[in-house]
């Protein structure tokens, strides 16, 4: 029910199965879904389940959610997009009935037993909700710190409750007493900030929380305007959901934050277009990237995020961004163009971040080229030929790299930790056979932890993993999919099979028999492919496998292909079995 | 969906691709100087496509005769700088028996030859006389004087080698 309320739109039964039932096989998982859903819906006379053959949602007329009523709250307050820290009455009621709304932080105390799907998708729930929360502390309290600072303390203080660690609720509480004559009151808020950091983090405070300190000490008193307001000229987009667990991505978040200018605002770069293999890892770091407080202080007007697919909606996603950006009245729908212009002319003077995240035509793209100066885009695709028209020159494409050994273990071990620490040698020769690929690493250590809550052996699953053979049938978890695959529950198969269905039949065949050369490392040269293919000219065949992202070039006429594309192009050349 | 005839095709067209680039290297590597360095990488950068295809084709047991000499062309090129003796003998004995049966007394005489030397590193100093002797007949049999020459060879150093051993 959770699940389904927190959807803003009907979700598969597929889905909702898979999610509830990990370890049951999708008849099965389906099967068991079909026999739940009479005993819920016998709960009540009400009809709040609405359901189909294909899939289920709530029925939004009748069942009332806190979370849903939060986050329309939410909703309504960010089209609104305030600037500093001026908010309209209606916004003030809107957030104060938000933050009543939230009583304790999402589904706390409750968990499904052995489904490790579902605990990610709700530790990131939570995380996004509660960082939600924190922030409309944050701009309450700020709101009401020149009229009311009674009620601007007593928001301050239910912020730095939600988030103790938090320097910039410490500052404010420091600077509203001070404010209010409660001088010491203020010193020892200093004093109990270095408790919790050097308790919590074995830290110091940040210079500017000690240099507020000794002002206060000495005197000072600190202005109203002095309050610090990083974010606070809103952040016009709901972002994507913070990514469930991200490792092994800190150099790559350094790199992509410097082309964005940070720290040097001289290095920025106003395009970046990451492209790497399917399931690397692009939409997940991304999605960290749009999350990263140091992206905020450099793009304090707010981030821009869409993701566009194969087959996206350009005008419904640039309408998101206008209303976001309020250049919506309502009933009225600017055509696609003139969205564009406006869009582009709001833009003008902003420091913002722009995020189009899985393109796959560089058409597609158009409508969103509307940055102005001072703000950044960040593209990714999968398709190298798209990157290379979309980038204003090769230097603007990232290829995010597939993780190291050491990060990958790392991830395995954090998915599941017990096989890891029992078949250590094997959980080693298993991400190397993964070749540091995220999305297969995620479902392998699915996969392990599953079978070890199970209390079973795992060497037959390690094998099976490693020979691909159990990889591609298994269902991509949500939380590393970019945002227009979620619904759709794909398996890994599946996943990789959007990447080759456009291809002409011809050049399906030949990328099917790249399957036959063995996948660790698939590396080969360009007459093996003309001798495989029977062909003395092999490069226009190679041209379109590169731009389609499935092949890359390496130095010395070879090129390579992921050891998850040879598993697909391998899948590809077989007849299915019968029975 | 490939047809399983048209699969197999294409199997066999990348085990002959990868025997053909093996043979060349190995000529360049023996060339030695210039040619060395290079090869060496072909070695490094091909290896594991060529040792899973030197596999796949042991393992064809009933593809006949074109993949006989496949077993041989593999066999005269082990890949000696980055196999050890035993992978060597492994590549050695099948292309051994595929000479055999299609009655190649050549390519017979210079594996008993390579067989031979293999033993001979191995330690195995009898086993190593007596195919080196195999491999000289079959030599004389088809009349290949450089045979004939390069078996002597290595006999002798099956000589020296037992005479180090008598020396100790």
């Amino acid at each position: 029910m959770a699940f389904l309320a927190l959807a803003d739109r009907p979700q598969s039964r597929t889905t909702v199965a898979a999610l509830l039932w990990p370890d049951l096989d999708e008849e099965g998982a389906r099967n068991a879904l079909r026999s739940t859903l009479p005993a819920l819906t016998r709960l009540t006379e009400i009809e709040w389940l609405e359901t189909d053959r294909t899939n289920l949602s709530i029925n939004s007329e009748v069942v009332w959610s806190d979370v849903h009523a939060f986050l329309q709250a939410l909703i309504g307050f960010r089209l609104h997009a305030h600037e500093g820290a001026d908010l309209c009455v209606e916004c003030v009621g809107a957030l104060e009935a938000a933050t009543t709304l939230y009583q304790d932080d999402f589904l706390v105390g409750f968990s499904l037993a052995d489904s490790l799907e579902f605990d990610n998708w709700q530790a990131s729930k939570r995380e996004w909700l509660h960082q939600e929360y924190t922030q409309m502390l944050r701009r309450l309290a700020e709101h009401y710190s020149v009229p009311h600072l009674q009620s601007a303390m007593n928001y301050a203080r239910l912020w730095l409750e939600a988030d103790p660690m938090s320097e910039s609720a410490h500052r404010l509480l420091m600077r509203l007493y001070t404010l209010n004559g409660q001088r010491t009151e203020a010193l020892r808020q200093y004093q109990d900030c270095v408790r919790i950091l050097d308790e919590e983090l074995a830290t110091l405070p940040e210079d500017e929380t000690t240099r507020l300190y000794e002002m206060i000490r000495a005197g000072g008193m600190p202005t109203i305007a002095a309050i610090e307001n990083p974010i606070s000229r809103s952040v016009v987009s709901v972002l994507p959901p913070l990514p469930g667990l991200i490792i092994g991505r800190e150099t790559v978040l350094t790199d992509l934050k410097q082309r964005l200018g940070i720290p040097d605002s001289n290095q920025k770069q106003a395009v970046t277009v990451i492209e790497g293999w399917p399931g690397v890892g692009k939409s997940t770091t991304i999605a960290a990237l749009a999350h990263d407080p140091d992206v905020w202080d450099a793009y304090p007007d707010g981030v821009l995020w869409t993701s566009l697919g194969e087959t996206p909606s350009l005008h419904a996603e640039l309408m998101r961004w206008g209303e976001g950006l309020r250049l919506i009245s309502s009933g009225k729908v600017p055509p696609l163009e003139e969205l564009t212009s406006q869009i582009a002319a709001a833009l003008r003077n902003r420091r913002m971040l722009l995020i189009v995240d899985d393109v796959w035509q560089a058409d597609h793209f158009i409508p969103f080229r509307v940055a102005g100066h001072q703000s950044a885009t960040m593209i990714s695709s999968r398709l190298s030929q798209v990157a290379r028209v979309l980038a204003p020159t090769a230097s603007d494409v990232y290829r995010l790299p597939q993780l190291s050994s050491d990060s990958s273990l790392l991830l395995l071990s954090r998915l599941a930790p017990q096989a890891v620490e029992q078949f250590r040698e094997a959980a080693i020769e298993l991400v190397s056979d993964l070749e540091g690929l995220p999305l297969a690493i995620q479902v392998a250590g699915r996969l392990l932890h599953e079978e070890m809550q199970m209390g079973w052996g795992v060497e037959h699953l390690i094998a099976e993993l490693r020979s691909g053979a159990r990889l591609l049938g298994e269902q991509a978890p949500s939380d590393v999919l970019p945002a227009i695959a979620v619904d759709s529950s794909p398996t890994i198969a599946a996943l990789l099979q959007r990447s080759t269905r456009s291809l002409d039949a011809e050049t399906l065949t030949r990328f099917a028999l790249l399957g036959l050369f063995i996948p660790k490392p698939a590396t080969f040269d360009l007459g093996a492919m003309a001798a495989l293919w029977e062909i003395n000219d092999p490069r226009p065949t190679v041209r379109t496998l590169v731009n389609r992202g499935l092949l890359e070039p390496l130095t010395g006429g070879r090129f390579q292909m992921h050891a998850l594309l040879v598993l697909h192009a391998k899948s590809l050349l077989t007849y299915p079995t019968q029975g | 969906m490939i047809a399983p005839n048209a699969l197999q095709s294409a199997e066999l067209r990348l085990a002959k691709y990868y025997a053909e680039k093996l043979r060349q290297t190995t000529e360049r590597y023996e060339q030695g100087g210039a040619s060395l360095p290079g090869a060496l990488k072909f070695f490094d950068q091909e290896l594991a496509q060529i040792r899973h295809w030197q596999g796949y084709i042991v393992e064809q047991e009933n593809g006949g005769a074109e993949y006989d000499r496949l077993r041989i062309d593999f066999a005269l090129n082990t890949l000696v700088t980055h196999q050890s003796f035993d992978q060597q003998m492994d590549w050695v004995q099948p292309g051994l028996e595929a000479a055999q049966r299609l009655g190649d007394h050549r390519s017979e005489s210079v594996l008993l030859k390579d067989m031979s030397y293999i033993l001979l590193r191995q330690g195995d100093l009898p086993a190593a006389r007596t195919v080196a002797e195999r491999a000289f007949k079959l030599a004389q049999q088809v009349n290949d004087k450089m045979l004939e020459a390069d078996t002597i060879l290595r006999l002798g150093l099956d000589h020296i080698k037992r005479w180090r051993f008598r020396a100790c």
